[in-house]
């Protein structure tokens, strides 16, 4: 397969020396990048010797997206409909999939000392970054394919499935250019150590930009009856997937109008041109901001000038935490989590897809506001984010300094339990618990202050499902794992299937209790008594069901 | 003669605004063909700042750097390809092998595919990594992983090497043979400019030293020059007098007891 992947490569090779990377050592370097991505699926650290099978599942995922929009295409009487709703989720899957799990790969600091100091230049060493990122984006591009290929052959003809085959591969390409222009934009045009200051916000707007953009577009068709689209729009011509759409059906119905003639030509110019322009353009300084990220901090945190039983942490450790142990780690993660600058390039994406979700929940509606009162939309706000705790928490196990987890196996703790119970009740406070009162307060303004307690039971509700998740799941303790033993492909959309699955029982837990009038009071005391409880056996959790970590 | 290494007033400072640090402040050396520069000074001194930027790693930096007479900033490329670098920490891919890791950094240089193998066999072979060749480079001691990221920083047979802390990790004996390479590699006609924190090392083989404190150059010469200047037979002492930090009894003697009480 990576043979397969870098023989195509060189079908690239003028392209790419023109872009002013040198193509062997592009080669070069993707080929050792895929060699080592094989290798890491087998950690040979790990005493669990299992092949990871996240990339094959994130494969089938695709695959099964694409059967899903098949039906779209088959099922529709218009083919521009199927098709426009097929590249617009497409495109919209692959830009979140790179910002959730490959904006890393191209922000990674890892190699600077390494490549940098070779005679490699930056156009060469951007350009391999982004061919490893195609790499897995085009294969997921293909997953999505295979179906609606055979199903547009059948019913339209073979020319027009050749043609979905390239246009889902510019879509990737296009994504790719999108998302690399918003990033290395962002390098480029800001200085030294404000760069390192906003790159993580920076995933929050990008995120809401592009999973915005999406549900806009979507709400176009509704708009403007895409089923008979008067393409005469002149904002037709702004987006991808409307290219892509128009340029597939010239070669349905063979019929070149003018619209789809310009189509056709932006949908392969825009990505190619553009991929190129931004190596060429943008590339110059990469390296300098690579190492500009790799150095520390030289912001010193207010929060070391005050006392610590003075600060939020302390306050909330002293209140929520039941031996030293906990109490230590509580603060320990509190501090981590608020300045490791990965930890939050990795959770702050999914922060913004939360924000833009709830926001649409909340706005997106015919009814007016008012309704809010009446309606049982509360219900999302209140167990969606269940996915973004449990994915932080599923982060919290990465980490560049993963080597000091030596202090745990140092020091003298009987039960990793009450590091884990720190880690949850750490994160729910810090990262959950303000984002969680956010999206829900506005329902107190709509539904009245009984809320609060919708909200409490929500809450502990959330934190409850996600511990047993995680007691099912392989246990790490934070910060124990490289981040270089994070498999290239392993994917937080993937994760978060799971997590909305919990969240639509809790939901449902708690309609019923508003269905039949059920006074919250009673179940808030139930819930957190077994909040109580699940806790005191999470924190009773020994050596045993933690996973191996080398040190 | 004209310098391989000219350094005129070069400073660096990490942040912006209030939150700035200057590590390097008008610093300027000419270094001539052939000699082995040791780079001394406490920690956060600047040396490892010096050491990147004249690698290339770190380009945004004030002064002029020129390497084989060319300009840093324009001609990064064509200097990189004629110095070798050999980082402070073991920034290798562990999960290759070192075989597979001296390939692709021979690559990079435009070496020779067969030509690269047979010349880390042989390297691995003398740095007594042979038997072990065949393994991840994940599965090796720090002081193996060193020896590595010395042979791939040596394999293009640069004109000037730069190593930060090139002896840490190393056994006795691999401390001995890396010495006498540079030793070798000077009389070939090589420039060396290493940092190290083991004076005795340091002592024993730089044609040259220069001592750094808080960003700036304190002490520049040979050794014999800065012990007569400064009155004392070992480096070890007069980089401890030069650095202010003396009284290392007494303050030994502090920490023992804050640790007792």
């Amino acid at each position: 397969m990576d043979k397969i992947a870098i023989f195509l490569l060189g079908f690239f090779k003028k392209i790419i020396n023109n872009s002013g990377a040198d193509f062997e050592q592009v080669k070069l370097i993707v080929a050792l990048k895929l060699q080592m991505d094989n290798r890491k699926t087998i950690n040979p650290n790990n005493n669990n010797k299992q092949p990871n099978y996240t990339l094959l599942i994130q494969y089938g995922m695709y695959f099964f997206f694409g059967i899903l929009m098949s039906a779209m295409i088959g099922g529709s009487n218009n083919s521009y409909t199927g098709l426009f709703v097929a590249y617009t989720f497409i495109i919209f899957m692959l830009i979140m999939n790179m910002i959730a799990d490959f904006s890393t790969v191209l922000l990674d600091t890892r190699d600077n000392t390494i490549i940098i100091p070779r005679p490699v230049s930056e156009q060469t060493y951007l350009l391999s970054r982004i061919v490893h990122i195609a790499f897995y984006i085009l294969g997921f591009a293909l997953a999505f394919a295979i179906v609606p290929i055979i199903v547009i052959f059948f019913k339209y003809n073979a020319l027009g499935a050749l043609f979905f085959f390239f246009n889902v591969l510019l879509g990737a390409i296009f994504s790719l250019f999108f998302t690399n222009l918003f990033y290395l934009s962002l390098m480029k045009f800001t200085t030294g150590e404000r760069f390192k200051d906003i790159i993580a916000y920076f995933q929050i707007f990008i995120t809401i930009f592009f999973f915005g953009g999406y549900q806009v577009i979507i709400r176009l068709i509704d708009k403007t009856n895409l089923f008979s689209i008067d393409t005469s729009h002149w904002w037709i011509y702004l987006i991808p997937s409307a290219w892509m759409a128009g340029s597939n059906e010239s070669f349905i119905y063979l019929d070149f109008t003018f619209y789809r003639i310009v189509s056709l030509i932006l949908s392969w110019v825009v990505p190619l041109v553009g991929l190129w322009l931004v190596i060429k353009v943008l590339a110059p300084g990469y390296a300098n901001k690579l190492v500009i990220l790799e150095q520390g901090d030289i912001k010193v945190p207010k929060t070391n000038e005050k006392e610590l039983k003075w600060t939020v942490a302390g306050v909330f450790a002293s209140l929520l935490t039941r031996s030293s142990t906990e109490f230590s780690f509580f603060q320990l993660i509190w501090r981590i989590a608020g300045r490791d600058r990965k930890f939050k390039q990795s959770v702050y994406p999914v922060f913004g897809m939360i924000a833009v979700f709830v926001f649409i929940i909340i706005f997106n509606r015919k009814e007016p506001l008012s309704d809010l009162a009446n309606s049982y939309s509360f219900l999302t706000t209140l167990y969606v984010p269940i996915f973004y705790l449990y994915l932080i928490l599923k982060s919290l196990q990465f980490s560049d300094n993963y080597q000091s987890s030596w202090i745990y196996k140092v020091a003298p703790i009987s039960t990793p339990g009450e590091i884990l119970s720190a880690s949850v009740k750490t994160i729910s406070v810090k990262l959950f618990l303000p984002v969680y009162i956010i999206i829900n307060g506005i329902f107190i303004y709509y539904r009245g202050f009984g809320f609060l307690v919708d909200i409490y039971i929500g809450f502990l509700l959330s934190v409850m499902a996600v511990v047993a998740m995680l007691s099912y799941t392989k246990l790490h303790l934070p910060f124990t794992t490289g981040y270089a033993d994070r498999t290239a492909g392993a994917s937080k959309l993937l994760q978060a299937i799971i997590p909305m699955f919990i969240a639509g029982i809790m939901a449902f837990f708690h309609f019923i209790l508003c269905f039949y009038h059920i006074p919250l009071v009673y179940p808030a005391i139930i819930v957190t008594i077994a909040c109580w409880y699940v806790f005191k056996y999470f924190r009773h959790i020994n050596w045993n069901k933690i996973n191996y970590f080398s040190v | 003669m004209e310098p391989i290494i000219s350094i005129k007033e070069l400073s660096k400072t990490y942040g912006d605004g209030s939150s700035s640090k200057q590590v390097l402040s008008n610093i300027s050396i000419d270094i001539m063909h052939g000699q082995i520069i040791g780079y001394i000074g406490p920690n956060g001194a600047g040396k490892s700042t010096t050491i990147k930027i004249l690698s290339g790693i770190i380009e945004d930096f004030s002064g002029d750097v020129s390497i084989l007479g060319m300009d840093i900033r324009k001609n990064a490329l064509e200097i990189k390809r004629r110095i070798g670098y050999i980082p402070e920490n073991a920034a290798l891919y562990d999960v290759l092998t070192p075989i597979e890791y001296l390939q692709f950094i021979g690559q990079l240089y435009g070496m020779d595919k067969a030509g690269i193998i047979e010349k880390a066999k042989n390297l691995l072979e003398l740095f007594d990594l042979a038997s072990v060749s065949k393994q991840r480079i994940n599965t090796f001691s720090k002081g193996m992983k060193q020896k590595v990221l010395l042979i791939s920083g040596l394999i293009h047979n640069p004109d000037i090497i730069f190593l930060d802390e090139p002896l840490s990790g190393l056994d006795t004996n691999a401390v001995i043979v890396v010495k006498e390479v540079l030793r070798q590699l000077a009389r070939e006609g090589k420039t060396i400019f290493y940092s190290s924190h083991i004076m005795d090392v340091v002592e024993k083989i730089s044609d040259r030293i220069i001592l750094i404190l808080d960003g700036r150059v304190i002490a520049d010469g040979s050794f014999d020059e800065l012990s007569k200047t400064n009155n004392d037979q070992s480096l070890e002492n007069l980089f401890a007098k030069l650095t202010g930090s003396e009284d290392q009894a007494e303050r030994a003697g502090k920490i023992i007891h804050a640790f007792e009480q």
